[in-house]
């Protein structure tokens, strides 16, 4: 096995052309000609972080594909066609921890395109505390992880080599690039008589324009008659040109000879270049210098500090002086001025040196090491690997359903891979299948120890973190629900629940709107999926009206997986001896037509049409009796429910549960009931657990059409409109009284639903949704090791 | 001196709109055939009975010019006339008829306690679409319509608009499938619109729409129907005379859209003289709403012998033996097709002749029909 690929995909950290503090400046500029000079055919793919500020279009037009964080872009989310390689175009700028599952994977050819070590050469400027050192030497330890390095200079690879012990073959060293307008300035321009010397610095204290300064000031030449300006161009602060002059007229200089035009847009830089008598950069440290090779196309000499970044440059020692000795400077910059044959020869001998740094020939430098490297050996998979998946999620004992559905997914799952839980629950219960269950934090998602990463999100505080962790880091989704109205609204704020809407739904959403739509959930008009959408990949839902929403409203596939039976039945448990026990512990009658609905009592599960239907049952003269078997506190949810019963005349006839529901109690009106009411007043696709149950169970149950679909229900369960008309409801169930359904529940039609909804096929699929196939009993994990 | 019949009219002395059922509340009203005496009569904010002053009665059953004024006239005089309401006890109410669909709790138990009393309750109904269709509603509406079921309970007599409504009491509201003789259909009149009698020209180039434009009356397969007539280069006009709900975004839209378009006119709650102007000019009335009562328009229309273009499914289409192109489904294609087929003069001609032959029952009828129904309690 070979990485050698005709046109390889590559992801690239492209956070550096997001990022203002570098698009602009040298950074920027260089990781932008390194995409454009990409080979023909290669594939880039753009890891972006949503956090930063927009990709520079530029950029954006460079690659092929964007995505927004490391899952997506890694071989995890595509193991059909997994990317070759990942380049990080400014390790040093950007949290790692971003683009760490893959700068882990030794799957892929990791490169790292390397400025300088300037911080770790000047701790006392840069590093100035604890904090930024540690954080210093962390992104210099994922720096290690790459495989090629791309260093600017010579000198910056020798301090890699130092630094990190990176062996030389590990080494392109690339150059910077001259930007295309000041190649050949020098034959471009007419020939301009020189008027100023030239400076090209920046903010940086370290950019040392002082001793130029200085040195002008002391300089008899410079001084005399009208005198030779000093250029200082670069943005400086009205202090610091003050400064400027002070330090002029202190070395007894004229301070109107110094001249700082601030900022300079190119065009504006070559005119500059071209008027000068020579550049002088006495940087005290630097990568490389472009100043330098800008100063060489446009013909003039440069003068040089004595750093090794400018020696690589400027070989002749005549041209470089110590960078704090202005006494030094001052003859070269004289002799310049009176030495027109040494000009001559110092810009003759200078004008070999710029070509290398043309755009084209960086980029080349730059690919070659990558294809050479891409054409080396690769990683092997050893046979009867054991995929291991990384899950996040809630478990029992939280009073949670996603919790219990988790808890049998994975005494499914774990037959299948080695299954490792992440979770905030305290004291979880014990899992079947399980090879740990460890704390939650980042580790599974940016570790490629994981094969998978899987986040369980739901719509209550139980998934906030594990929310947060699959924004910022990716990875597999199953959601749960098919709308995060609340979860946005009261876990993460109103301001942000606005943004969504309104990004969703393309125009501006109103606090009165949000009000609204948490008042009556059937006005709701967007889900709040849109950010799980583009994080996860892929996201997995259990209804396939979500999925339909999920490719209108976002463009996206979501994988649809039934929703799962998470508390299977016997056949033993549903025996009628058993239902009369059950019965008798609820105290039901028998002659008594109990109907029951499940699930915490909330005006959006039509409680006061269950009410009313049973008001049409009993006026048909059926025995009927309504159990809501949830937590009520209908006076807050379903404020209306209590008085309508009294009116109505029914309290004798219906029964709320008082606090929790218990287990026993839940599973023996699943048992003991002759028939149940699951209902919705919203659509969206969303699921109902206790309508799930129910079809487990095989209890005869009406449903509104928008659930049971989403659910995916048997005959025996009816449908009535989403619209719902109590008449329709009483009607639905004693049609499934008079068809005998209550006396004799349809256990054939149950076996079949409860065999075809088991969590067994459903971890088989998941498996697949994951992009692996299922298989029992293989060999325990072995990890990706090279060969 | 026969017992009086005590009319419930507690909606329509309320909130007097041109709703078909207060149409019918009026027609009965004016064609009481005696001779026991109609009463008014209202329920109060206690669930108590209170007599209206018969001058009630003559104010709805005035004249009606349709203009704003006269209707904000009548609301002041009904408004006025229910300040005079005076209680009448439980024993003095013999015989109760209710014409009216409502929401009121209060008013079903009223109907309830009343009818406990051993008073005859006839109630005549209309149709269960807000029970049986809710999707046509608004999410919520049917539970508020539930008392109207509850209340209905306690009416010991029933009479039907259509037999698709008594069909549907017997099997899904009563559930008593075997039923047998639970109460007459009383047809309503046909010749509201007291347009004379129309005969066929080929230069009778209009269609015209008449009712309500809100979603669940399909306005839109109809607008889209003339809208491909129109893209096909056929100018023909479509009138459409209603009221306008703002529920019917859509039409809306389209109405806006076609603003300067010469063959669209939309007339908003036309005057009954406006509505007559515009039927002398129609080859066939069209309507597109396939959930209704009764489906009224093209009941009306073939009165005065205009033929019409309606669905299977409306219950009136079971009385409509000719003169009707009954369409099985009602999309955009189908009404376009059947309007077309209608261009045809030779083709328009025979259905009028089929209209031609036509005879309905008037509101006359109807009234001393539902009369003497509401007298033999």
């Amino acid at each position: 096995m070979a990485w050698r690929r005709e046109s390889p995909t590559i992801v690239v950290d492209m956070r550096c052309l997001q990022d203002p503090h570098y698009t602009s400046r040298g950074v920027g500029r260089h990781a932008l000609t390194l995409l454009r000079h990409a080979p023909p055919g290669w594939h880039l793919s753009g890891l972006v972080d949503p956090a930063l500020p927009a990709l520079l279009p530029a950029a954006r037009a460079a690659v092929q594909s964007i995505y927004i964080n490391a899952y997506a872009a890694s071989g995890a989310a595509r193991p059909g066609s997994p990317p070759a390689g990942f380049i990080t175009l400014s390790p040093m700028t950007h949290d790692p921890l971003f683009s760490a599952r893959l700068l882990t994977d030794p799957n892929l050819l990791r490169v790292a395109v390397v400025y300088d070590f300037i911080p770790w050469r000047h701790p006392d400027r840069y590093l100035p505390g604890p904090a930024q050192r540690l954080e210093y030497a962390n992104r210099l330890r994922w720096l290690a992880r790459c495989d090629l390095f791309a260093p600017i200079s010579k000198s910056a690879a020798r301090d890699l080599m130092t630094l990190l012990g990176v062996p030389e073959r590990s080494v392109a060293v690339t150059g910077c690039p001259l930007a295309p307008g000041f190649e050949n300035a020098a034959s471009a321009q007419p020939h301009q008589a020189p008027r100023h010397l030239l400076v090209v610095g920046g903010g940086d204290a370290r950019k040392n324009p002082e001793v130029v300064i200085r040195a002008h000031a002391r300089s008899g030449i410079m001084q005399r008659g009208r005198g030779i300006p000093l250029v200082v161009a670069g943005g400086y602060s009205p202090t610091s040109i003050d400064q400027f002059r002070a330090i002029a007229a202190a070395a007894g200089g004229r301070a109107d000879l110094i001249e700082v035009p601030g900022h300079v847009p190119d065009e504006a830089l070559v005119d500059l270049y071209g008027k000068a008598l020579a550049v002088v950069s006495a940087s005290r440290d630097e990568g490389f210098s472009i100043p330098v090779i800008e100063g060489m196309a446009a013909g003039v000499p440069c003068l040089v500090s004595d750093i090794p970044a400018h020696a690589e440059l400027v070989p002749d020692s005549e041209c470089r002086f110590p960078a704090d000795d202005d006494a030094a400077l001052l003859p070269k910059l004289e002799r310049l001025a009176t030495d027109a044959g040494w000009r001559t020869a110092v810009v003759e001998a200078q004008a070999t040196v710029w070509p290398r740094f043309r755009a084209p020939d960086v980029g080349d430098r730059f690919w070659n090491g990558v294809r050479r490297r891409l054409s080396g050996p690769a990683p092997a998979v050893r046979r009867g690997y054991r995929p291991r998946i990384a899950m996040m999620s809630p478990l029992p004992p939280d009073r949670s359903g996603v919790a219990d559905y988790t808890a049998a997914t994975c005494e499914a799952l774990g037959r299948f891979v080695e299954l490792h839980v992440f979770t905030e629950t305290a004291n979880p219960t014990r899992l079947r299948n399980v090879a740990s269950v460890r704390l939650l934090g980042e580790l599974p998602h940016l570790s490629t120890g994981f094969d998978r990463a899987v986040s369980v999100v739901g719509n209550s505080h139980f998934h906030t973190r594990i929310f947060e962790l699959l924004q910022r880091h990716g990875g597999a989704c199953i959601a749960h629900d098919a709308r995060m109205l609340l979860f946005y609204r009261y876990l993460l704020g109103q301001e942000r629940a606005l943004a969504v809407a309104s990004k969703e739904l393309g125009r501006l959403v109103t606090e009165d709107e949000l009000n609204d739509w948490l008042d009556d959930e059937g006005k709701l008009e967007t889900l709040f999926l849109s950010e799980i959408a583009e994080s996860a990949s892929p996201t997995i839902v259990h209804s396939p009206v979500t999925a339909r929403m999920f490719a209108e409203r976002y463009g996206t596939t979501a994988i649809y997986l039934p929703f799962s039976i998470y508390h299977p039945w016997s056949p033993e448990e549903l025996t009628k001896d058993r239902r009369t026990e059950a019965r008798r512990r609820l105290g039901l009658e028998p002659n008594e037509i109990a109907i029951a609905t499940f699930g915490f009592v909330h005006a959006n599960k039509a409680p006061e049409e269950c009410v009313w239907a049973l008001e049409v049952l009993r006026g048909w003269g059926i025995p009927a009796t309504l159990h809501f078997v949830g937590q009520s506190d209908a006076g807050l949810s379903a404020p209306g429910l209590g008085p309508l019963v009294e009116q109505l005349g029914l309290t004798r006839y219906v029964r709320f549960a008082e606090g929790y529901v218990s287990d026993q109690m839940y599973r023996d009106y699943l048992i003991g009931a002759d028939l149940a009411v699951q209902l919705r007043t919203y659509g969206f696709g969303g699921l109902s657990g206790g309508l799930l149950d129910c079809a487990a169970a095989g209890l005869p149950a009406v449903t509104n059409q928008s659930l049971g679909a989403a659910v995916g229900v048997p005959d025996y369960i009816r449908c009535i409109p989403d619209a719902i008309s109590p008449l329709l409801l009483a009607e639905a169930l004693a049609d499934l009284l008079a068809a005998g359904m209550a006396a004799e529940r349809p256990e054939a039609e149950r076996r079949a639903f409860s065999e075809q909804r088991s969590m067994d096929v459903y971890a088989r699929h998941l498996c697949q949704a994951l992009g692996f196939e299922p298989e029992h009993d293989v060999a325990r994990p072995a990890m990706l090791e090279t060969v | 001196m026969p017992e009086p019949v005590y009319l419930d009219l507690s909606e329509l002395v309320a909130a007097p709109l041109r709703t078909g059922i207060q149409r019918i509340e009026r027609e009965a009203i004016r064609h009481w055939p005696g001779p026991a005496r109609l009463l008014p009569c209202r329920i109060d904010a206690q669930g108590q009975f209170v007599q209206l002053p018969d001058a009630v009665l003559e104010v709805l059953c005035a004249d009606d010019d349709g203009s704003p004024e006269a209707r904000d006239a009548e609301r002041q005089q009904l408004r006025h006339l229910a300040d005079k309401a005076r209680p009448v006890a439980a024993a003095q109410v013999k015989r109760l008829l209710n014409l009216e669909l409502f929401f009121s709790p209060i008013r079903a138990d009223a109907h309830l306690r009343i009818a406990a009393t051993g008073t005859s309750v006839s109630w005549y109904l209309y149709d269960f679409l807000p029970f049986l269709r809710p999707d046509l509603f608004p999410q919520g509406l049917t539970r508020t319509c539930m008392h109207f079921l509850r209340g209905l309970r306690a009416a010991t007599r029933l009479a039907f608009l259509s037999d698709q409504t008594r069909r549907d009491y017997i099997r899904r509201v009563r559930r008593v499938p075997d039923l047998e003789a639970v109460g007459p259909i009383l047809q309503p009149g046909a010749d509201g619109i007291q347009l004379e009698r129309q005969v066929f020209s080929p230069s009778r180039r209009d269609f015209v729409a008449i009712g309500t434009v809100e979603p669940r009356k399909n306005p839109q397969a109809l607008l889209d129907a003339f809208e491909m007539l129109w893209n096909r280069g056929i100018a023909i006009r479509l009138v459409v005379a209603g009221r306008m709900s703002p529920d019917a975004k859509d039409a809306l839209a389209f109405f806006a859209r076609h603003a300067a378009n010469p063959n669209l006119v939309v007339m908003e709650q036309p005057a009954d003289e406006a509505l007559r102007a515009v039927l002398r000019q129609a080859r066939a009335v069209v309507m597109p709403s396939e959930a209704e009562g009764f489906g009224l328009p093209p009941y009306e229309a073939l009165y005065a012998g205009i033929p019409a273009i309606a669905s299977v499914r409306l219950p009136s289409a079971a009385l409509l033996p000719a003169g009707v192109r009954l369409l099985e489904r009602m999309d955009a294609a189908s009404i376009a097709d059947a309007v077309a087929s209608l261009l045809d003069d030779a083709t328009a001609a025979r259905l009028w002749d089929e209209a031609a032959g036509i005879r309905l029952p008037t509101w006359a009828t109807f009234g001393r029909a539902l009369g003497d129904w509401a007298q033999e309690a």
